[in-house]
């Protein structure tokens, strides 16, 4: 009798890469763990740094939760690539059936929901330690809700440009941190606007503007990126 | 010119029709080196070439262009009529590349990575499907343990495996296939080889090993008298 005759689940086995993604974070906490404790750490720094004065920490709280929650994206997209590079999954991905830029999006995404997602969970917690009003801090995890899938995207082109090469995190860091400064100017922006009491909406319809158009443009460049790398 | 199939040692199956895959005048540079240039090639369903050479020759880049990773510096490579490089993606299901690596994510197990390799060509096999294709490698049971956990030779076994869930037939690219298997483990690949021929597919291999039995229908085609320049 072959195994098969005796599987009590006889169900389909192909398995997607963004499920597959997925799955291995569920197995690997660090893939969600870190990038939460590491925008916990650097944030707990600019009380320390700047003095524990509520005014002031309310008043930088919109820049400083924005570029530590940019920080923080950015460390785990450094490496995006570098595993199914090393395997040979990213030749497989490379001559398959389904279409590479597909694959991108998916494998984004996936990393998004891992790294991205418990960010913007965390910013009204982060929020309230930093003072800010009840009123800014639906603004502040919509904008993030908005802004890290822009810099999940853009992660993921920096480490398809910088895949192979020696000191390759640096690099993604420094290549992405120009393409990123507008979701950061919209995201901070449209904070602080509910923090002085005025409408945020013209800085989040940009950031909603800017996730559309870094979805349909990255994936096709990280495709060719890793083409590139590859050939 | 050098042709694949000019004059083989061993018996092939005649060719019929138009070749499946084709290359002409293909040229590859390394790091500003010539590696190879010229290499002309015609592979029908049912036959199979076994390339061989010393390291170093090109046999792995060769392998890479005809499945269309990396563009030739001269020629062109088609599957079918087509350029491999830019393929229509119900074509790519019908090239199968394996190479050094395996292809399997080590957080994975076995029956999990064989499943999105199997999604990334196209198919959608059953669980048991992937079960019995362990099953003809000699890993059977093993489905549902972690990569990380098989050997080097198992791991080869299971790359294989991927090629058994395949139900058209199709023309394999194989680089070093019999690297890290045992003796029983290459016995098994010729089994594999010669279901697979039988069966309407072809197969172009590397290996620096002997073969390890005779009477395979396999051409050998000698890189250096292939490639002379």
């Amino acid at each position: 009798m072959t195994p098969s005759t005796t599987l009590p689940a006889a169900g389909a086995a192909s398995l997607g890469v963004w499920q597959r993604d997925l799955r291995l974070a569920a197995r690997r906490r660090g893939a969600w763990l870190l990038p939460l404790a590491f925008f916990a750490a650097a944030l707990s720094l600019f009380p320390l740094g700047l003095g524990a004065e509520p005014a002031l920490l309310r008043r930088v709280a919109p820049g400083v939760i924005w570029a530590c929650a940019l920080l923080s994206t950015m460390l785990t997209l450094t490496t995006l690539f570098d595993g199914d590079a090393a395997d040979g999954t990213l030749e497989q991905m490379l001559i398959a059936q389904r279409p590479l830029t597909r694959t991108v999006a998916e494998r984004v995404a996936a990393q998004w929901l891992v790294s991205g997602l418990p960010l913007v969970l965390a910013s009204p917690l982060a929020g309230l330690a930093f003072g800010l009003p009840a009123s800014a801090l639906g603004v502040l995890a919509l904008s993030l809700l908005l802004g890290t899938p822009v810099l999940a995207l853009l992660g993921g082109l920096g480490a398809a440009l910088a895949l192979g090469l020696r000191h390759g995190a640096a690099l993604v860091v420094l290549l992405v941190l120009p393409l990123a400064l507008p979701t950061l100017v919209f995201g901070s922006g449209a904070v602080l606007a509910a923090l002085n009491g005025e409408p945020a909406d013209a800085a989040l319809s940009l950031q909603a503007a800017l996730l559309i158009l870094t979805a349909l443009g990255a994936p096709r460049v990280t495709a060719a990126a890793l083409r590139i790398a590859l050939a | 010119m050098p042709s694949a199939h000019a004059a083989p040692p061993c018996p092939v199956p005649p060719a019929t029709g138009p070749a499946w895959l084709q290359a002409h005048g293909l040229a590859c540079r390394r790091g500003g080196r010539r590696v190879f240039s010229n290499v002309d090639l015609d592979l029908h369903a049912g036959q199979a070439l076994w390339l061989r050479g010393p390291n170093g020759c090109g046999k792995t880049s060769l392998l890479r262009l005809l499945a269309g990773l990396g563009e030739p510096d001269e020629g062109e490579a088609w599957f079918e009529g087509e350029p491999v490089r830019s393929l229509r993606p119900e074509m790519r299901g019908r090239l199968r590349y394996l190479g050094h690596a395996n292809a399997l994510s080590s957080g994975l197990q076995l029956g999990e990575a064989l499943g999105v390799l199997a999604r990334l060509g196209g198919a959608a096999p059953s669980r048991a499907q992937v079960a019995d294709a362990l099953v003809q490698v000699g890993l059977a049971g093993r489905i549902d343990a972690p990569v990380a956990s098989l050997s080097q030779g198992q791991r080869r076994r299971a790359a294989l495996a991927r090629l058994m869930l395949d139900h058209e037939p199709c023309l394999w690219l194989l680089d070093e296939p019999l690297e890290a298997l045992d003796a029983d483990g290459a016995a098994l690949f010729e089994h594999w080889l010669r279901a697979h021929l039988a069966h309407g597919g072809a197969v172009l291999m590397t290996s620096h090993a002997p073969w390890p039995s005779e009477g395979l229908p396999l051409a050998q085609w000698h890189w250096d008298d292939a490639v002379a320049q």
